[in-house]
């Protein structure tokens, strides 16, 4: 296992999360992408804010399955 | 769209570049590194794409920041939004709010002064509160003011108004001075007779309408003096007449706010005792009422002049009107003036509609004016085109100006020509020497019925002036034959084409000028001789006609190019070229 193939690891995973899609590693889990939409928020000093969208990366273990 | 395993490794595979074989193992063995590291209770870091740990019986992953940024890359820098800030009342613990209470209750401040009540955290101050503060102080206000009232004598109260009045700028005429003077004995009277009813009245009935003053006995007197000061204000007052306003104003606007001060249409400068009537008007109205509710007792007791005076104000019923000075509207009770003025303004209004027409048929006009302008010149301009046969128009472009196909001669050999054909004879006879212009082609045909069109289209433009037109012909193997003189030669010196001379068989291919057509072969021959004689290069083609029989073109002239024959034609005498054609040969 070198670094180019850690380093394509994640860049593979994290182009297919950029373009919303789900990828399933068997016996390591799936990373999903999420979305997270605007929406206000009230802090604690009354101040309302309007939190924007924001998107990120799940992930789900599975780790016992595997072929 | 979810990638399985499989694809997972195709595009490691692609990304990479190695076997599949490899990407396999080295997955696995990833997979494996992980899980052990996980089992261990240890985190494993893949750099720049996060961290595998284990928090109880979940597994977590912790992106890096770099691949955080990268998914989100759509609204990276995008930053909270405030959409309301805090208020800025409610800072503070509620202890210190309770000090800032205790020590406004100390000070020695008016009560009125009601320290700001402690507001929570969550909600804005109550900004109507200092106006509930404000409407509290004012009641309090209004008590110590009604006191005052009731304190106050009716000494007091005439006193002070006496002063108000001194203060007054006006500066009054001699007039007004005999008004004042007048109205006030007016007055006297009408306060004498009123306060005498009133002392005769039940002290109940009084309180009605003055609950919160003085005793009975004082309220006539009240009321009295309080008559006593309305009038004297008005008094104080100038007229219209006086001010010095009305003399900048016009009459309509002077007339305009007399209603307001009860001005006679006398325009009198003189109130007279019917003018203070008509002021006091309202008063004595009043009186009326309170008569009605409170001194019914007093109307038997009334003397005449009270009745006389409510008579008076019948007849003479002021209704305050305020005029509108724009409008046309007519006071009521005969106010003459007003009733002209108001004419006035009607026959203004009638004549502002009208005067609105004309400017909104100015602006119509001009465009209907010149629409129906250039549909006069386009006409005019399409009629002298016609009668000068520039346009071929029926009716309009004279027959003599139509181009003639068939004509004869000029005028000594109209006689010896016969009738070339029924439609043409008229024409013939009159043939004028015409512009040469060719402007036109016809359509031409290979054959006969090709050159029959043409020569009926030659024909129907001839009637109708139209110029000469240009015979696109073909040669006439294809729809003529051609006949030449017998001046025809070969000789070398000759050339091949020309206006004059003898003809030559290399220059049939060019362009001649055809002066008509004939249907008589005994005219043709007639007008070949008197041609040829002339010198001029003479062409006869034979045609054809269902309609016509056989016809004749009579041409002279062998041009290698349009231009020539035209510049040639011009060099012809005018009676031989009469009507003429420029057609190929």
């Amino acid at each position: 296992m070198t670094k180019d193939f850690l380093k394509a690891f994640g860049l593979t995973i994290r182009d297919q999360v950029i373009m919303k899609n789900t990828v399933e590693i068997d016996g390591l889990g799936a990373f999903s992408p999420h979305h997270k939409s605007q929406e206000q928020e009230k802090k604690s000093d009354g101040t309302i804010v309007m939190q924007p969208p924001k998107d990120s990366i799940d992930f789900k273990a599975n780790m016992g399955e595997q072929e | 769209m979810i990638i399985d395993n499989e694809k997972f490794i195709t595009l490691l595979t692609s990304n990479l570049g190695i076997e599949q074989e490899k990407v396999e193992a080295y997955l696995k063995e990833l997979i494996d590194d992980i899980q052990n590291a996980i089992n261990e209770d240890e985190a494993y870091e893949i750099e720049d794409f996060g961290i595998f740990s284990k928090l109880g019986n979940n597994i977590l992953f912790i992106p890096s920041e770099n691949l955080e940024t990268e998914i989100n890359y759509k609204y990276v820098g995008m930053e909270p939004l405030v959409i309301s800030a805090a208020p800025s009342d409610d800072t503070g613990a509620p202890e210190e709010i309770e000090d800032q209470i205790e020590g406004f209750l100390d000070d020695e401040i008016e009560d009125d002064i009601v320290p700001p009540p402690p507001s929570s955290a969550n909600e804005y101050a109550d900004p109507f509160a200092e106006i509930f503060d404000e409407v509290e102080n004012e009641e309090d206000i209004e008590a110590a003011v009604e006191e005052e009232i009731e304190n106050e004598t009716v000494e007091d109260i005439f006193n002070a108004i006496s002063e108000e009045d001194e203060d007054e700028p006006f500066e009054l005429d001699d007039e007004l001075a005999a008004f004042e003077s007048a109205e006030d004995e007016s007055i006297e009277e009408f306060d004498h007779t009123f306060s005498d009813d009133l002392e005769n009245d039940a002290d109940d009935s009084d309180d009605d309408m003055f609950e919160e003053s003085e005793p009975t006995s004082e309220t006539p007197t009240a009321d009295e003096e309080e008559h006593e000061n309305d009038d004297q204000e008005q008094s104080s007052i100038p007229g219209p007449e006086n001010w010095g306003i009305d003399a900048h104003k016009e009459e309509n606007q002077e007339n305009a706010f007399s209603g307001l001060l009860g001005d006679d249409t006398n325009d009198d400068d003189s109130f007279d005792d019917e003018g203070l009537e008509n002021i006091f008007g309202d008063n004595s109205d009043d009186v009326d009422d309170d008569e009605e509710l409170d001194f019914s007792a007093l109307e038997e007791s009334n003397d005449t002049s009270l009745e006389n005076d409510n008579d008076q104000n019948e007849t003479n019923d002021f209704v305050p009107i305020v005029t509108n000075v724009s409008t046309s509207k007519t006071k009521k009770a005969g106010k003459k003036d007003d009733s002209l003025d108001a004419q006035e303004e009607s026959t203004a209004k009638e004549k502002s509609p009208d005067r609105k027409l004309p400017s909104e048929r100015k602006k119509a006009s001009p465009v209907a004016l010149y629409l129906v302008l250039t549909v006069l010149i386009l006409g005019f301009a399409g009629y002298l085109l016609a009668f000068f046969g520039i346009i071929n128009i029926n009716g309009i472009t004279p027959q003599n100006k139509q181009p003639q196909v068939a004509q004869t001669t000029v005028p000594p050999p109209t006689t010896s020509q016969p009738a070339v054909t029924t439609p043409e004879e008229p024409e013939e006879t009159t043939a004028e020497p015409t512009n040469s212009s060719v402007s036109q082609k016809e359509k031409t045909g290979a054959n006969n019925s090709s050159n029959e069109p043409i020569i009926e289209e030659n024909q129907n433009n001839r009637r109708e002036g139209l110029a000469p037109l240009v015979a696109d012909e073909k040669s006439p193997g294809d729809g003529g034959r051609m006949t030449t003189s017998k001046s025809t030669t070969s000789d070398p010196n000759q050339a091949i084409y020309g206006l004059t001379g003898s003809l030559t068989e290399a220059g049939n291919n060019g362009y001649t000028i055809v002066l008509y057509t004939l249907s008589r072969k005994a005219g043709v021959d007639e007008q070949r001789k008197m041609l040829s004689e002339k010198n001029y290069r003479v062409l006869v083609k034979e045609k054809s006609s269902a309609k016509y029989g056989t016809l004749y073109r009579v041409s002279i002239g062998q041009f290698e190019t349009l231009a020539d024959a035209a510049v040639a034609a011009e060099q012809i005498d005018k009676n031989i070229l009469g009507n003429y054609i420029i057609t190929k040969i």
